[in-house]
């Protein structure tokens, strides 16, 4: 079985020859993964979509699942971001897969696409990227407005069909098509609660951002998904909208101003008959049955300890319209169990969330650095699954 | 006294302007500040914070009404300061070492204020001689602390660590919280309480704060 035909027999919710599995961790338990297998190849430059070193990593894990992200064919002008500085494709602290990203840095500071601010801050045990707020000064609609939104013509898809290809020269994998966030992005422009409290008292900059946000991800998606044709199978994007234990906002906040967002997106991904994934984190299940109505497929991460996420009882009341894609513990298991303990949750899930199909296995995040090698290896062990 | 439930409507509705105007009105009138506090603005954030545990008010709302309830509470601050009036108690917090989430701490100063303590806010990736400092200089009884990764967590050990080396553990009560924080995480690093939400964290400083000045 390939390992596209692996996943969409299971995102059917049929039994495939074994459950399927993704890869997310962040760079430093890639950088060990790579030294471990002993994988030596050249650096990407910049005319490469992937890192061909990652890349390695996943075949020597058995991945089935492959992403092309929007960001990855984008090339703004530096007139939109200069004079100081230059673009950024593969150092960039928060890659955490093998494809290139593009930021804008200057000293000590980076820029994405959108705009949206970066620093660098080191904690115990490696450094991550903090967003900045770089629209949170701004007090009326025309700054928010004025602020150099992307254009669409700054994406070039010509080369994506080759670039997909290439990712499944040694057997088809299952490739999915990164669309972007519209919620999360909004926020972490304007200050989360800033933003928040605007939603709920005058909504007018953030509805006119996430509006904002929406319509050159759905036309950017577009070009995308023309360009690729059928090698890519499914889209995804990204909002957490949950913490530990409940909504981050009320769900008639939610249904009045994100969920016609994500419709959109969805929309135009069903009309491309593709399917699709949607990622928040946290305790969601108040929304699944919304989520399902708009044509979500599959859902990740199925965050472990948080409220109403347990993987029997989602399995139970959604299973047979939903596929899960994650679940593997990132806080307690991963970092602190035993690869014994990890074996023994993997054939755990596979048997529950993996009943008669609909579910890919992989962590509830990005594996953390503070993970040991021997715990990553254990859930990659075919065998368990 | 007069009726200032206007003034807790506005403070569990969100609405700053108008907790603003009844805060000023309340002092023209020779409200006595501590007494406003009290009896009004303390029960209107303990009603937000029901709210919230109910699920019928959620971060937006919560955000909403600590930020109606400082626009009163600024105003009282230089009355209550001028004439010497104690808070509850007096709490530093801030989100530790290489962790700059600060959204679940501000929740939690915000119920912390509503729940009538002065709160000194350190604020993101705060430094274990900062803490230090500030116990020395601020006399607290509660420091709170706050990590939002598991990669970040392991400073609230080491914090904790610094100010048992530095001789000032034993003089106040530490409180942790965060998403990836546990109550056994809390017993593990030999903190005095979690608090798994911003409304639960205030509840339990008040206990905390009791026990520690009976003490």
């Amino acid at each position: 079985m390939s390992s596209r035909h692996r996943v969409e027999t299971a995102l059917a919710h049929r039994q495939p020859d074994r459950t399927p599995v993704d890869f997310l961790a962040v760079p430093e338990i890639w950088r060990q993964l790579v030294d471990h297998f002993g994988i030596e190849a050249a650096k990407p430059g910049d005319d490469q979509y992937f890192d061909p070193i990652w890349e390695a990593v996943l075949d020597k894990l058995d991945v089935d699942c492959r992403v092309i992200s929007f960001d990855q064919f984008c090339s703004p002008p530096a007139r939109a971001f200069g004079p100081k500085g230059r673009p950024e494709m593969w150092n960039v602290q928060s890659r955490s897969t093998p494809a290139r990203m593009w930021r804008w840095k200057t000293d000590g500071f980076a820029t994405d696409i959108f705009g949206r601010g970066f620093r660098e801050v080191a904690n115990t045990s490696g450094v991550y990227e903090e967003n900045i707020a770089t629209l949170a000064g701004a007090s009326t609609l025309a700054e928010v407005q004025a602020h150099t939104w992307p254009d669409p013509d700054w994406w070039d898809f010509s080369a994506a069909k080759s670039v997909v290809d290439a990712l499944n020269r040694d057997g088809a994998k299952h490739i999915r098509f990164r669309m972007g966030t519209v919620f999360e992005l909004a926020w972490q422009m304007r200050g989360m609660e800033k933003f928040l409290m605007e939603l709920a008292g005058e909504p007018e900059i953030p509805v006119y951002m996430m509006e904002r946000i929406t319509d050159i991800t759905i036309e950017v998606t577009k070009r995308a998904l023309d360009a690729v044709g059928d090698a890519v199978g499914m889209v995804y994007f990204y909002d957490d909208l949950a913490a530990n234990v409940s909504l981050l906002m009320s769900k008639k906040m939610w249904r009045t101003h994100i969920r016609p967002m994500h419709a959109k997106l969805v929309e135009v991904a069903k009309s491309y008959g593709k399917k699709v994934m949607y990622h928040t984190d946290g305790a969601i299940r108040p929304l699944i049955p919304d989520l399902i109505d708009m044509g979500v497929d599959v859902l990740n991460p199925i965050q472990p300890g948080v409220t109403g996420m347990e993987a029997d009882g989602l399995k139970r009341d959604f299973g047979d319209r939903l596929a899960f894609h994650g679940g593997v513990d990132i806080v307690g298991l991963l970092p602190k169990g035993s690869p014994d303990d990890v074996r023994a949750a993997v054939k755990e899930l596979t048997r529950v969330l993996g009943a008669s199909g609909g579910y890919v296995l992989a962590s509830s995040h990005h594996i953390q650095s503070d993970t040991p090698l021997a715990n990553v290896l254990a859930l990659y062990e075919t065998a368990l699954r | 006294m007069q009726d200032w439930s206007k003034l807790y409507d506005a403070i569990v509705d969100g609405d700053d302007k108008t907790s603003a105007r009844l805060t000023r009105e309340a002092i023209e009138a020779g409200e006595d500040p501590s007494i406003l506090i009290s009896a009004t603005m303390v029960p209107a954030m303990a009603e937000v914070g029901r709210l919230f545990e109910i699920e019928e008010y959620f971060v937006p709302e919560l955000l909403l009404a600590g930020r109606a309830m400082k626009a009163g509470l600024e105003l009282l601050r230089p009355i209550l300061a001028a004439s010497g009036v104690e808070p509850t108690g007096r709490i530093v917090i801030g989100t530790v070492k290489g962790d700059l989430h600060d959204i679940g701490k501000n929740l939690v100063v915000s119920m912390m204020e509503g729940a009538g303590f002065e709160v000194i806010d350190l604020g993101i990736d705060v430094p274990p001689e900062t803490f230090i400092e500030a116990v020395r200089d601020k006399k607290p009884q509660i420091v709170g602390m706050s990590a939002l990764l598991t990669v970040t967590m392991p400073a609230i050990k080491t914090t904790i660590e610094a100010m048992v080396a530095a001789g000032v553990r034993d003089s106040i009560k530490i409180m942790i919280g965060g998403a990836p924080v546990t109550e056994e995480y809390a017993r593990e690093v030999g903190a005095d309480a979690y608090g798994e939400n911003a409304s639960v964290a205030a509840t339990i400083a008040k206990r905390l704060c009791a026990e520690a000045k009976a003490a």
